[in-house]
């Protein structure tokens, strides 16, 4: 029974970590770059929350709809402000600016809603599900019951709709795209805009379970393991990586000295590396010159 | 009868370098127009111009009437012009089937919400497109390529899937850009008859960039002959052939 009450905090911790590493995946199946300030969007999200639910007091609902919609917003401004300008430039400066927005972002944060930590008030608080001598917080499952619904509607959004599936053109040939009459730019804006939004539904569904704080952004680094793990092309493996490396980060804090769980993500990347690295679900080819 | 696209003293150069210069043409409702000249004379520029990719720094060009120098690349397939590339621009990791399904975007009338709980409606859409690409298929003779993935498939057949993704946009303007370029003779041949048949069928304008001079002739109306980014001489094949100027271009005094 133990052992399923770790799963199931497991699975919860790896779908948060799956969740950002789909923005990872998402921007850079897109535009080929690498969006390193993806933790800190989930961050911006978690803070936007806080003021529309504990500042303004719209109620949980409303505000989780606001933060959504307002970080889509944000998502769209740094792509065009931001990243649009540096197209052309070596994929290295691309890098950097991302990673310097990062460190803009816990700045900001910092700046306007303090560095002592906040929490965001929620339904769930204290609520737990009870099956048995399983106790599982409502906070948990509402983390697995949310990524569930995100997976089936992205599935559904880019198998089907004549978005998701120009996202798709756009990302493989942006030539052919134009040509098919795909606004392959403007695309690009959604794509941040997909990215952004995602980040801030994990930043909400995270936030009961850790406090806010600017530095929760950092959580990031392991999303960006576990979507190396998955095969860094794939939303799926985006999704299996997290969950791999949050169930094994629980596991390990069990069963091995203490100190080991914080280490366990990136032992199971090095591992991954060694043996596949072209990660579980290789979608990554080389280009054909 | 009014031309379906003109293109009136265009005008392209990169910083110092003259690729078209002072370039009039008008291209017929429903002929075969093809763009001959030696290597670097600005064929493939013009062919850029037309389909948005390269600003024109003068000139106007028409396309059934109305000025298209403003508009965006990805604008140009909802006006009715698709364009193939000389070297394939495909979506490498799909099937010739998405590839040329993807054809239809420009026609896709249903909303995000509808397609994704795939209503009557989309259903319907969905069979219309699939309808439109069979055909293409069969005129094509891609039927034993359907479900392979692009990847896999050799260079000539590429060449052709990318042919019958631009038809499926059901294009009133085709442009070709060398479709010759990399197929063996038999392949080459076959070109001039489907070039034929989408005419015929398809009641589709095409302007092709083309370096086989037999492959010209056979196919097309009339024949626009450039070098150095300006216009030689504009006929038919025979009389381009036998052009002096048009000798001079390609072989020197």
């Amino acid at each position: 029974m133990e052992i399923l009450q770790i799963l199931i905090s497991g699975v919860s911790q790896g779908c948060v970590y799956g969740l950002i590493a789909m923005g990872f995946v998402l921007i850079y199946k897109a535009t080929e770059m690498v969006n390193f300030a993806q933790g800190e969007l989930m961050m911006l999200g978690a803070y936007f929350a806080y003021t529309f639910i504990n500042i303004l007091g719209m109620g949980y609902l409303f505000g989780f709809m606001a933060t959504v919609l307002s970080m889509g917003l944000v998502g769209v401004v740094l792509e065009r402000g931001i990243l649009r300008p540096m197209i052309g430039e070596p994929p290295f400066a691309v890098l950097m600016i991302t990673i310097g927005l990062g460190f803009v972002l816990r700045a900001i944060a910092g700046a306007v809603w303090g560095t002592e930590t906040k929490s965001l008030s929620n339904p769930f608080t204290g609520q737990v599900a009870r099956v048995g001598e399983l106790a599982v917080g409502y906070e948990n499952l509402a983390i697995i019951a949310g990524t569930t619904v995100l997976c089936i509607g992205f599935y559904l959004f880019f198998r089907f709709t004549r978005l998701g599936i120009a996202m798709q053109a756009a990302s493989q040939n942006q030539l052919a795209a134009y040509y098919v009459g795909i606004p392959v730019k403007r695309i690009y804006s959604l794509v941040w805009a997909l990215s952004a939004a995602l980040a801030a539904v994990a930043g909400v569904l995270v936030a009961p379970v850790s406090l806010l704080e600017p530095v929760m952004g950092f959580i990031g680094i392991k999303a960006f393991c576990a979507a190396i793990v998955g095969g860094f092309g794939s939303l799926p493996g985006a999704i299996l990586g997290g969950l791999i490396v949050g169930i094994a980060e629980q596991f390990a804090g069990l069963y091995l000295p203490p100190g080991f769980a914080a280490t366990t993500a990136y032992v199971i990347l090095l591992v991954m590396l060694l043996v596949r690295p072209q990660g579980l679900f290789a979608t990554m080819q080389q280009k054909k010159v | 009868m009014t031309a379906l696209l003109s293109a009136r003293n265009l005008a392209l150069s990169f910083g110092g370098v003259h690729a078209v210069r002072d370039v009039s043409f008008d291209v017929e409702q429903g002929e075969v127009f093809s763009i001959i000249g030696p290597n670097g004379a600005g064929k493939t520029s013009i062919f850029n111009l037309i389909s948005r990719l390269y600003n024109a720094n003068a000139g106007e060009l028409l396309f059934a009437g109305q000025s298209i120098l403003q508009e965006p690349p990805h604008r140009i397939a909802a006006l009715g012009i698709a364009r193939t590339f000389q070297n394939t621009e495909l979506f490498e990791h799909e099937t010739v089937l998405n590839n040329m399904l993807i054809g239809r975007h420009v026609h896709r009338r249903t909303n995000l919400f509808g397609e994704m709980l795939f209503l009557p409606k989309v259903r319907r859409q969905e069979l219309e497109f699939r309808r439109v690409v069979e055909d293409v298929i069969d005129l094509l003779d891609l039927q034993s390529y359907r479900n392979k993935v692009i990847g896999s498939l050799p260079y000539g057949v590429r060449k052709m899937v990318e042919v019958a993704r631009a038809l499926c946009i059901q294009p009133k303007l085709l442009l070709l850009d060398e479709p010759s370029s990399g197929l063996n003779p038999e392949e080459t041949e076959d070109v001039s008859f489907w070039i034929e048949d989408i005419s015929r069928d398809y009641g589709a304008t095409i302007i092709m960039v083309e370096h086989d001079m037999n492959l010209v002739s056979r196919a097309s109306d009339r024949v626009l002959a450039v070098a150095d980014g300006a216009v030689v001489a504009v006929g038919t094949a025979e009389e381009i052939q036998n052009h002096p100027d048009v000798q001079r271009a390609y072989l020197g005094d």
